[in-house]
């Protein structure tokens, strides 16, 4: 379980991560989402220790990251796949790691196999694709057997077959039990592999839940089909809803489906069609961050 | 139950010295440096005996110093390994993964530390004694002294002569001071070019700025300057306005773990 309270980190000016706070629980994977810029790497290296907290806290399993006996043993995490040195070869890469933490080198073979580099084991890391080189960091990341993962933006550098691949394994290591959190700053990877989600935005935490959850917060739009389109057209207006044409029917948001039906049976107009149209998950994630980068903006300008 | 300690850190770095290979390289440039400018410096004196127009003196004849020279070379390749065994984490990134797995800074630091004293020292030392007797052995055994003008013997160190056995340990010891410097000022750093020419500022330029200080002022500075001290660690007789060779090789070690000391605080306060 990871555990973050009001987590804020400024470099000179920049706010990077501003009074973010969420726990990570174990049995799920658990998407970090947020564009570009938003500070999901700094908020996974204050998890690490690495980065200092301006202010809040990062505990895993209760704990400060610098108090853990054998860190690697309760985290694994894969922050960027090329910070290793390149003229060591994957197998010695992960050996010093495992003589670090005291784990037993006999599991430096079992990883490069789960993770399917053994062919390669005795190659200089520099010579890499990136595609290996993510691997070669989960690799790292599952050395110690861990109960908690973390992967920023693993799937960088992947062909689609390793893609599946990563996904498959993420979701096989939530149903073990371990807590798993990924990060990506595209709806469209995590959409399959997650079960929940934190959306973050400049640094603040937008909102957090299931794909269920989210679509909630999502201005729906309901598509309607009726006898006299004009003439409810002209009641919703009414009633500050905002509608589309579209072909021989209406798109509706601000109001449901049921708000829509009620008026229809109110006016007697025949409704042949009355569905919700449910954004996709990506949407809902554009739309939030969207809007969470014009309210800073606005603030900006004050 | 696996656990993270100063034990397990070393072995780790030490693992990390031996499978990259340019701190091999680094480690054979040194050694190679030591002996062969030893032995070379050595030979030389058997051209400037035979060279009778040039005039030899024989009183300034010194076997020891011969014979060992290859330490002021040598320390150049120790600070660039110093450095570098810091340094190229930071490069490559690899310190992410470095303090991720060790979290406690200052087991990483004195693993650092531990893995280059240790390697280096041994390799400075198995150095220092090729290179005395290699060196010795091929240094001229009699000259034309211009001074008495006539035909003398030259004075050949043997270990068992007066402080020739400290000046051999001396002179790997200077050479290992050195490379742990490197590393605290690569922890200080964190950049590899900045920190090798800031070492081989202290080496090179420091003494240059002295020259320009009042005379009082220069005796002090040039008196700590970690290149006179090492000449004072090595000399068998003393130059005036210079430390013995304990006394030096003390403050050059307080200079070594003042570096690392400040790199370890500067590590643990800093992001990575
Ligand atoms: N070491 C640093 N110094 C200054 N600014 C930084 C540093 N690291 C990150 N930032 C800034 O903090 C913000 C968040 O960055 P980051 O955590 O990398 O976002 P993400 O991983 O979501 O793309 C960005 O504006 C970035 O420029
Ligand atoms: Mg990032």
């Amino acid at each position: 379980m990871i555990e973050i309270s009001h987590l804020t980190k400024t470099f000179g000016d920049v706010t990077a991560v501003h009074d973010l706070t969420f726990s990570v629980q174990p049995g799920e994977v658990t998407g970090f989402l947020g564009p570009n810029g938003s500070g999901k790497t700094t908020t996974m290296r204050m998890i690490l220790g690495l980065h200092r907290p301006t202010s809040g806290s990062a505990t895993v399993n209760g704990k400060n990251y610098r108090d853990l006996a054998a860190p690697l043993t309760e985290v694994g995490a894969l922050l960027d796949a090329k910070a290793l040195h390149p003229g060591r070869t994957a197998r010695h890469h992960l050996r010093a790691l495992a003589l670090s933490n005291g784990i037993s080198t006999s599991r430096v073979a079992e990883v490069l196999n789960i993770v399917g580099l053994s062919s390669v084991a005795d190659k200089r890391a520099g010579e890499f694709s990136l595609g290996m080189s993510q691997r070669l960091g989960i690799a790292a990341a599952i050395l110690g057997d861990p109960g908690i993962l973390m992967f920023d933006e693993p799937v960088n550098g992947l062909d689609p077959e390793g893609i599946r691949w990563v996904r498959e394994f993420f979701r096989f290591l939530a149903s073990e039990g371990r807590t798993v959190l990924v990060s990506s700053h595209l709806m469209s990877e995590m959409q399959l592999t997650a079960d929940r989600f934190i959306i973050i935005g400049r640094g603040r935490l937008i909102t957090q839940g299931t794909q269920d959850e989210l679509s909630v917060h999502v201005r729906s739009t309901v598509r309607v089909v009726t006898g006299d389109n004009d003439a409810l057209a002209a009641l919703m207006t009414q009633r500050g809803w905002t509608l589309e044409r579209e072909g021989d029917g209406l798109h509706v948001t601000g109001g449901s489906a049921r708000d829509i039906g009620a008026l229809a049976f109110d006016n007697q107009i025949a409704v042949y069609e009355l569905s919700p149209l449910n954004a996709s998950l990506e949407e809902a994630f554009m739309e939030l961050t969207a809007g969470e980068a014009q309210y800073t903006g606005k603030v900006q300008e004050a | 139950m696996s656990r993270t300690t100063l034990a397990t850190v070393t072995r780790a770095e030490f693992a990390k010295f031996r499978t990259a290979r340019s701190y091999v390289i680094g480690l054979i440039v040194l050694v190679v440096l030591f002996i062969g400018m030893g032995i070379l410096i050595s030979g030389l004196q058997n051209v400037r005996v035979s060279d009778h127009h040039g005039g030899f003196t024989a009183s300034e004849f010194d076997s020891t110093a011969f014979a060992l020279i290859g330490y002021f070379f040598a320390q150049f390749a120790g600070g660039v390994i110093g450095a570098l065994f810091v340094t190229s984490e930071f490069a490559t990134g690899s310190i992410r993964t470095t303090l991720a797995a060790v979290p406690r800074r200052g087991l990483f630091v004195i693993a650092k530390a531990i893995v280059v004293t240790v390697i280096v020292g041994i390799a400075s030392e198995i150095a220092a004694f090729v290179s005395f007797f290699a060196g010795t052995a091929i240094q001229p055994r009699s000259a034309f002294d211009v001074v008495s003008n006539k035909v003398v013997d030259l004075p050949i160190a043997s270990l068992s002569g007066q402080g020739v056995l400290r000046a051999v340990l001396m002179s790997g010891l200077y050479v290992t001071l050195l490379t742990l410097l490197g590393v605290g000022l690569g922890l200080i750093v964190r950049h590899t070019a900045g920190t090798i020419s800031i070492f081989v500022g202290l080496i090179f330029i420091v003494p240059l700025i002295s020259l320009a200080l009042p005379t009082g002022w220069q005796q002090g500075l040039d008196k700590i300057l970690p290149s006179n001290l090492g000449q004072s660690m090595i000399a068998i007789s003393q130059p005036a306005n210079s430390f013995s060779a304990g006394p030096a090789a003390l403050l050059l070690g307080a200079y070594a773990l003042g570096f690392l000391l400040l790199g370890y605080v500067l590590t643990n306060r800093r992001d990575v």
